[in-house]
């Protein structure tokens, strides 16, 4: 519950502090909250497999967002970004739809 | 056999229940820390990125690429308008400065371009000779519209069919006998399309892989398109 009651804290600090991102960030800030979402997924997940690991998620929710942030950037320097980008969307979003099927089951049994 | 069965998924649901509730109870466990820590970063990032992406300047979030395309239709655009103003600029300075003659010039420029769109002098110069041979009046007059539309697109100055002088209000039809009607004279095949401009330009513009020249032969004529150093067409014969 208090992760739940976390994310709309940061969703109201944000609309609060009504934060800019840096402008060398904002290339790689949408495909970092992809990856983190997707981190999130996969945690929510273990809760139900009963396999949840806080250090587990801490350490998958950073690498998600940094390798995310990385392959972005290392496509865009070879001119490769959009593409790039593309591709991790694509995947990121097979990853969260899988783990949504597996949260679904336990839900519902379907 | 149905007893375990029965147990074993009774045991299931407990256990699920449990870890759903400790997924909702409020235990301050360091555990939950953890993850609270991480959705509030993940709550704060996307309220980021919603604000990045729905701000009014669309060019703090386009992509390297995006931007580069459009540097460089602005820079095109740039050096457009700056060979205009250039131009420009010239053609005033010589008319403050200069006399009445540079006006004069300048004027007769202008008359020089207009009579040769209007077709009132005779114009000479290197051009191209489209000749279509059609002796079972196979051509429609779209067809020969078609071929002179297509001069046109590739940059011809002056066109005639047949000695008419093809002009902004010229018009072509099929004739109720055989044959074409331009600007109401009758003409029969063989038709000999002559336009001045860049002949290179043009024969190659006729001889596009499926243009006018295909179409024709398609329809049932001979083309023979041939460039040509010195053509001479005569101005529009006056109607009234």
């Amino acid at each position: 519950m208090i992760p739940v009651i976390g994310l709309l804290a940061g969703v109201i600090l944000g609309l609060f502090i009504k934060p800019d991102a840096p402008y060398w960030l904002q290339p790689y800030l949408p495909i970092a909250v992809v990856a983190a979402m997707d981190a999130v997924f996969g945690a929510v997940r273990a809760v139900f497999d009963g396999s949840f690991d806080d250090k587990v998620f801490f350490v998958s929710f950073a690498s998600n967002v940094t390798i995310a942030a990385m392959l972005v950037f290392l496509g865009d320097s070879i001119g490769v970004g959009s593409q790039m980008s593309t591709g991790i969307v694509i995947i990121l979003t097979l990853r969260i739809f899988s783990n949504a099927a597996a949260i679904r089951r336990h839900f519902f049994k379907a | 056999m149905s007893l375990p069965e029965a147990v074993l998924a009774a045991a299931r649901s407990r256990i699920r229940r449990i870890r759903v509730r400790a997924l909702l109870a409020p235990a301050g466990t360091p555990r939950h820390w953890v993850a609270t820590v991480l959705a509030v970063i993940l709550g704060f990032g996307i309220v980021t990125t919603w604000r990045a992406s729905h701000s009014s300047d669309v060019l703090t979030t386009a992509r390297p690429d995006q931007l580069l395309s459009l540097l460089d239709n602005l820079a095109a655009r740039q050096h457009r308008l700056q060979e205009e103003q250039e131009r420009l600029a010239v053609t005033r300075e010589k008319l403050v400065a200069g006399s009445q003659k540079a006006a004069l010039a300048e004027a007769q420029v202008r008359l020089n371009a207009l009579r040769v769109l209007a077709g009132t002098t005779s114009v000479k110069g290197p051009g191209v000779i489209v000749r279509i041979n059609d002796p079972d009046y196979l051509i429609p007059a779209s067809m020969v519209l078609d071929t002179v539309q297509e001069l046109r697109d590739a940059g011809a100055e002056a066109i005639s069919i047949n000695q008419v002088r093809v002009v902004a209000n010229s018009w072509v039809a099929d004739s109720a006998a055989s044959g074409i009607l331009v600007n109401g004279t009758a003409l029969k095949p063989p038709y000999t399309v002559a336009a001045i401009g860049d002949g290179r330009t043009m024969a190659v513009a006729m001889r596009i892989p499926g243009g006018v020249t295909d179409a024709l032969k398609v329809a049932g004529a001979t083309v023979r398109v041939s460039a040509s150093k010195h053509l001479t067409l005569a101005p529009v014969k006056s109607t009234r």
